[in-house]
C-alpha cells in the first residue's frame, strides 16, 4: 500500500521514444490501467516502474522515496506475466513461497502464509503440483497468489488475462478485483482489452505512441473521450468530421449535410472555446444511443437552424430529416436528430443487434438496437435513425 | 559469411523474438544509440556480459584464431628439409601447389566426390526427411535416432565396417550374388574405388542434410500442401510446387554442410580409398606428417579452405537470393 | 491393397449417410486412387527403409562381425563367440577407452562451463555484434576439421619453442582441442533451451526479491538445466569420437580410442577392431536415446 507517483518519465529506444513523458500518481490502492494497442507504450511504462529498464527521463515515486536507481529485486513489487512465469521446476507450493524465501522469513511463517493465499485464490488442493500440470486460469492465480503474498508496495499486472478464453477471462477479472481490493494494493494494469479496463479499473490510462491520450475514469473515459484515438479505441464506430460555427454554438455535420444547435451544456473541446474562426471538429455518437425506427409521419415540426442541406434531398427516398429544438428551449435534450436510410447489413450478437444504415448521402451509421422487441429490419428495408442532440460528443479533429 | 552455414540444422529463427511493446516507429529525432532495447547495457550487465564471454572468448581467440593465423602464416614460409621452416614472405608453396599435376588430381578427386557426394545426398535425404516430417511418436523416435546416433560414432568406426563389408568375400559382394546381380566368378572388387569413397561419405553426410531438411519440412503449415491439394494439385504437383521451394533453406544449410564436410573429410578416403586415391586432407596429412613440409601442408590447407567457403558462399547467396 | 478395398466397402455399403456421395458411381474411382496411393505409400516407406538401413548399416554390421570366432574376417560369420570382447576389453583397448573416457569427461565438463557462459551471454545481452559472436563460436562446427587440425598442430608447436610449454601429444593438449569442437556443440544445445524458456521468470524471480546472481541459480539454472546436460552429453560423444585434432596431437603414450582403432588398423585387422568398436555404437546410441528424452534432439540439430 502505497502511493505511487510518476513525473516527467521518457524512454528511448535506440532513436525512438517508446514513452514520452507521462505524469500520475497512482493513490494507495488504486487500480490504474495502462489501456492501448501494441507498441503504445504501456508495457514499456510498466517495465519502467518494476525497474526492469530504466528510464532516460523523469522520476519515479514509490511511497514517496525515489526509486529510480533501486534495482527490482529491491523494489517491492509484485508482478504477474502474461504468460505466467512460473518456475516450471518448483511446486505451486515452493512458486509462492519464492519471494518469502528471499525475505528471509521464518518457515513457520512462510508455510502459514502461503496455505492462507493459495487458499484463498482457491488452489490449496494444488499445492504439491507443478506448474505445467495446472490449467492456464490455474497458473495464473499461481503467478497472483506468488505476487501478492509478499505484500508487495505496488502490484503490476502485465496483461494478465490475455492468454486464457473469454469465459475465463471474465471470471479472473472479478477474481483479480476482487483480491486487489481484499489487500489494498497500489496496481497498475497493462491491458490492450478496452471491456477489461473498463469492467476493473478505478482510473484508465489510455496511451497512443508513447504519449498519454487521456486519464479518466472508466465512465468518464466511456462517456466523454478526448481525442479520437481515444473515442476509436474505445469501440465508437461513428465518428464524423463537423465544423464548429464561428460565434455559436453551432455544429455543420459535413458527412451528414446537417447542421445542429448544441445544447448550452455541452462543454466545448480544449481549444475551440471564443473562437471567431470555423473549428473543424469531431462529432460521436456512441452507436447504442441511436434508435431505428420505421419512417412515418413526421411529428415534429421541422426546425433546422440550417435549412440549406433540405433541398438537396428528394423527399422519402432518404432523406435526413434534421430536428433540433429551437435554441430557446430550455431542455436540449429533447432535440432529436433523424435520417433515413436502408439496411445495409446487421449482425446479431445475442443481447443486442447491430445494424449498419446506409443514409443517402454520407458514411454509413451504425446502431446497436437492444433485441427487447419484436423490431428487426430486413437488409434493404427503409428507416429511420434518430439520436438525441445531447448524445453528441464534440472532439477536437486533430487531423484537420 | 552465411549464417546458414554456421547455424547447420539451426532454424533461421535463430534470434529472440523482439519485446512485445517495442516503440512505434520513431517520432522524434533523438540520437539513435543502436537498434534494440538490448543495445544499451547498463555498466553493470556489461560487466556481466564481458564476464561470461570472458572464457569462451581466450579459448576462442588464442587456440582458434591462433591456429588460424599459423596455417596462413606457415603457408607463406619456406621451408627447407634440413632446417624445416625458414621466415621470410613467399608464394613459392602457392605456386608449388597450383602448378603440381598431381595435386591438381588429388583437388580434382576431391571436388569431384564432393559434388558427387552432395547430390546423391540429396536425393537419398528427400523421402527420408519427409517421412520425419510426416510420422509422429514412437516411430518417428525411432526413425530420427536411427538416422542421427551413426553421427555420433567416430568414423573411422564406420569407415572400417564398410571396408570389412566391400572386400571380395564381404557381405555386398554376396548379398549382389544372392539377388544374381553377379556370378561367383565376377566378384566386385570395390575396396580402394573412388565408389567405395562416395559410399562411405554418403552414409557420413546423409543425417547432416536430412536433419536441416526436415526440420524446414516440418516447419512448413501443413494446411499449405492440403490447401495446394484442394486447389488440384496433385501430391507430385504440390511437392515440387510447395514443399520444396520452401524447404530450400534447409536444403541448403544441409547440402553446405555436407559439401564442407567432404572436402575435409580424412578417414574414409583414406581407408576406403586407399593411398592410390589421395584426397586433399590426406595428402595436408601427409605433407605435414611424413615428409615433415608444414609450410605445403599449410598451403594446401588454406587452398582447402578458402575454395570451400567461396563456393559455399557464393552457393547461399545464389540460392538465398532467390529464396 | 485388399484391406484398403474392404474399408472403402464398407464406408460405402453402410450408405444410410445422406452426405456419401451415390456409392456406385464413386467407388471405381475410389479403389483406383486408393491403390495408387498405397503403392505409393508401401513404394516410399520400402524406399526410407532402404535409406535408413544404408545409414545404419556400419554400425550394425560391426555389431555382427564382432561376435566372430575366427582371428580374421569371414562372411557369413560360422562360429559365433564373445572372445574378441575379452580382448577389446584389455591391454592397449582397454588404455584407450581409458583415455578416450578421461578425455571426453573432461573437454564435456570444461565445454559445458565455456559453453553455457557463453550461451547465456550470447542470449540474454543481444547488442550489435551478439549475432557475429554466435556464429563465430559455431565456427568450429561448420569448418574442414583437417584445416584446424594442422593449424593446431603448428600452433602448439610453435608454443613449446618459444615459450617451453609443452602441448603436444599431452593430455592438456588434446583437452584444448576437444574443448574447442565441442564448445559450439554445447552453446547450441543450452541456447535452444534457452530460447524455449521464458525470459519473464527471470523477472518474475527480481521482482520477488531475489538478485541477479540468486536469480540465476535458483531459476535460470534449474530451468536450463536439461540442455546442459544434453550438451554434456553431446560434448562427451563428439569428444569420444573426434578423429582429425586426435590424429594430430596424440601421441602413442595417451592415445584415444579412433586413433588406436586407426593405427590398429594400419597394421592388421582382426574381430578385436569390431568388438571395441560395436561397444561404442551401443553406448552412442544409447546417449542419443538419453539426449532426445531429456530435451528432444530435434530442437538442437
Amino acid at each position: 500500500m502505497a502511493e505511487l507517483q510518476i513525473e516527467n518519465l521518457s524512454k528511448y529506444y535506440g532513436g525512438s521514444l517508446a514513452v514520452d513523458n507521462l505524469n500520475l500518481t497512482v493513490l494507495s490502492g488504486e487500480l490504474i490501467t495502462f489501456l492501448g494497442p501494441s507498441g503504445c507504450g504501456k508495457t514499456t511504462s510498466l517495465r519502467l516502474v518494476g525497474g526492469f529498464l530504466r528510464p532516460n527521463q523523469g522520476i519515479i515515486r514509490i511511497a514517496g522515496k525515489i526509486a529510480n536507481d533501486i534495482p527490482p529485486y529491491k523494489r517491492d513489487i509484485g508482478m504477474v506475466f502474461q504468460n505466467y512465469a512460473l518456475f516450471p521446476h518448483l511446486t505451486v507450493e515452493q512458486n509462492v513461497e519464492f519471494g518469502l524465501k528471499m525475505r528471509k522469513l521464518p518457515v513457520a511463517e512462510r508455510k502459514q502464509r502461503v496455505a492462507d493465499i493459495l487458499k484463498l485464490v482457491g488452489l490449496d488442493q494444488l499445492a504439491g503440483r507443478r506448474p505445467a500440470q495446472l490449467s492456464g486460469g490455474q497458473q495464473q492465480r499461481v503467478a497472483l497468489a506468488r505476487a501478492l503474498v509478499i505484500n508487495p508496495q505496488v502490484l503490476l499486472l502485465d496483461e494478465p488475462l490475455s492468454n486464457l478464453d473469454a469465459r475465463l477471462r471474465v471470471q479472473l477479472r472479478e477474481d483479480i478485483k476482487r483480491l486487489q481490493r481484499e489487500f489494498r494494493v497500489t496496481t497498475i494494469l497493462v491491458t490492450h482489452d478496452q471491456d477489461e479496463a473498463l469492467s476493473m479499473s478505478d482510473r484508465i490510462v489510455v496511451m497512443n505512441n508513447g504519449r498519454v491520450e487521456q486519464i479518466a475514469t472508466p465512465r468518464e473515459l466511456y462517456d466523454h473521450p478526448a481525442t479520437e484515438f481515444v473515442a476509436r479505441f474505445m469501440g465508437a464506430p461513428n465518428i464524423w468530421p463537423g465544423t464548429r460555427l464561428p460565434g455559436q454554438n453551432k455544429i455543420r455535420l459535413d458527412a451528414l449535410d446537417r447542421t445542429v444547435t448544441l445544447p448550452e451544456r455541452e462543454e466545448t473541446p480544449a481549444g475551440t472555446e471564443g473562437e471567431d474562426s470555423e473549428k473543424a471538429v469531431l462529432v460521436l455518437v456512441r452507436s447504442e444511443r441511436l434508435q431505428i425506427s420505421r419512417p412515418g409521419p413526421v411529428t415534429v415540426p421541422i426546425s433546422t437552424t440550417d435549412s440549406s442541406a433540405m433541398p438537396e434531398n428528394p423527399a422519402g427516398q432518404g432523406s435526413a430529416t434534421a430536428v433540433a429544438a429551437p435554441k430557446t428551449d430550455a431542455s436540449p435534450t429533447i432535440g432529436l436528430i433523424q435520417i433515413e436510410g436502408t439496411i445495409e447489413s446487421f449482425s446479431f450478437v445475442g443481447s443486442s443487434t447491430r445494424y449498419r444504415v446506409k443514409p443517402v448521402e454520407g458514411p454509413p451509421i451504425v446502431a446497436d438496437c437492444p433485441n427487447d422487441n419484436d423490431q428487426n429490419f430486413e437488409v434493404g428495408e427503409m428507416v429511420r435513425v434518430s439520436w438525441a442532440i445531447g448524445d453528441m460528443r464534440l472532439i477536437e479533429n486533430k487531423g484537420a | 559469411m552465411p549464417n546458414k552455414v554456421l547455424n547447420p540444422g539451426l532454424p533461421p529463427d535463430f534470434k529472440p523474438e523482439p519485446n512485445p511493446g517495442m516503440p512505434a516507429p520513431l517520432k522524434k529525432g533523438k540520437q539513435a544509440k543502436g537498434h534494440s532495447e538490448e543495445d544499451v547495457l547498463q555498466p553493470q550487465q556489461r560487466l556481466t556480459f564481458a564476464g561470461l564471454l570472458l572464457p569462451g572468448m581466450i579459448l576462442f581467440v588464442v587456440f582458434f584464431i591462433g591456429s588460424f593465423i599459423f596455417v596462413v602464416g606457415y603457408s607463406f614460409q619456406r621451408f627447407s628439409p634440413t632446417e624445416g621452416t625458414i621466415d621470410g614472405f613467399t608464394l613459392d608453396n602457392y605456386q608449388k601447389a597450383l602448378s603440381d599435376e598431381s595435386i591438381h588430381n588429388i583437388f580434382g578427386r576431391t571436388i569431384r566426390i564432393s559434388l558427387v557426394v552432395t547430390g546423391l545426398g540429396v536425393l537419398l535425404a528427400y523421402p527420408v526427411a519427409l517421412a520425419l516430417s510426416r510420422i509422429e511418436g514412437f516411430r518417428r523416435t525411432l526413425l530420427f535416432v536411427l538416422v542421427i546416433s551413426p553421427l555420433f560414432i567416430s568414423g573411422v568406426i564406420r569407415a572400417f565396417a564398410w571396408s570389412q563389408a566391400m572386400v571380395r568375400p564381404g557381405i555386398i559382394n554376396e548379398v549382389l550374388i544372392w539377388l544374381g546381380v553377379i556370378q561367383t566368378t565376377g566378384r566386385l572388387n570395390l575396396l580402394y574405388t573412388e565408389a567405395a569413397v562416395i559410399i562411405g561419405l554418403l552414409e557420413v553426410i546423409l543425417p547432416f542434410i536430412i536433419l536441416p531438411l526436415s526440420s524446414s519440412i516440418r516447419k512448413q503449415d501443413p494446411a499449405l500442401a492440403s490447401a495446394a491439394q484442394s486447389l488440384g494439385a496433385n501430391p507430385l504437383v504440390t511437392f515440387w510446387r510447395v514443399t520444396f521451394p520452401l524447404s530450400l533453406p534447409g536444403l541448403v544449410a544441409g547440402t553446405s554442410l555436407s559439401f564442407i564436410i567432404c572436402m575435409g573429410s580424412y578417414v574414409t578416403p583414406d581407408l576406403l580409398g586407399g593411398p592410390r586415391l589421395p584426397v586433399m586432407a590426406t595428402e595436408v596429412y601427409r605433407q605435414v606428417n611424413y615428409m615433415s613440409d608444414w609450410s605445403l601442408g599449410g598451403a594446401l590447407a588454406f587452398i582447402l579452405l578458402a575454395f570451400t567457403m567461396t563456393v559455399v558462399s557464393l552457393y547461399n547467396r545464389l540460392l538465398n537470393g532467390k529464396g | 491393397m485388399s484391406t484398403v478395398e474392404i474399408d472403402r466397402n464398407k464406408v460405402g455399403g453402410q450408405g444410410n449417410n445422406p452426405d456419401l456421395p451415390v456409392n456406385g458411381r464413386t467407388r471405381p474411382a475410389i479403389t483406383a486412387a486408393g491403390l495408387l496411393q498405397l503403392a505409393a505409400r508401401i513404394g516410399g516407406q520400402v524406399v526410407v527403409g532402404l535409406i535408413v538401413f544404408l545409414i545404419a548399416f556400419p554400425s550394425l554390421f560391426v555389431i555382427y562381425l564382432s561376435f566372430s570366432e575366427k582371428s580374421f574376417f569371414t562372411f557369413p560369420i560360422t562360429a559365433f563367440s564373445l572372445k574378441w570382447y575379452q580382448n577389446a576389453l584389455s591391454g592397449q583397448f582397454l588404455e584407450s577407452i581409458f583415455a578416450s573416457s578421461i578425455l571426453a569427461l573432461t573437454s564435456a565438463i570444461m565445454a559445458c562451463v565455456i559453453g553455457t557462459m557463453c550461451a547465456y551471454a550470447l542470449n540474454r545481452y543481444r547488442f550489435w555484434g551478439s549475432g557475429l559472436l554466435t556464429n563465430f563460436f559455431l565456427a568450429p562446427l561448420a569448418l574442414p576439421q583437417i584445416v584446424l587440425a594442422i593449424g593446431y598442430l603448428i600452433l602448439i608447436t610453435r608454443l613449446r619453442s618459444f615459450t617451453g610449454v609443452n602441448l603436444t601429444g599431452t593430455l592438456p593438449g588434446l583437452l584444448i582441442a576437444h574443448v574447442l569442437v565441442t564448445t559450439p556443440w554445447v552453446i547450441r544445445t543450452v541456447s535452444a533451451v534457452l530460447l524455449q524458456t521464458d525470459r519473464a521468470i527471470e523477472d518474475a524471480a527480481q521482482s520477488l526479491g531475489a538478485s541477479p546472481r540468486r536469480t540465476f541459480f535458483a531459476v535460470t539454472l534449474p530451468a536450463i538445466s536439461p540442455g546442459i546436460v544434453g550438451g554434456f552429453v553431446f560434448a562427451f560423444i563428439i569428444s569420444f569420437g573426434n578423429f582429425e585434432l586426435s590424429l594430430m596431437v596424440s601421441q602413442p603414450s595417451f592415445e584415444p580410442l579412433p586413433i588406436r582403432i586407426y593405427h590398429y588398423l594400419t597394421e592388421k585387422s582382426d574381430p578385436g577392431v569390431a568388438a571395441v568398436s560395436a561397444l561404442v555404437v551401443v553406448f552412442v546410441a544409447m546417449a542419443t536415446w538419453i539426449i532426445d528424452r531429456l530435451i528432444g534432439l530435434q530442437k538442437i540439430l
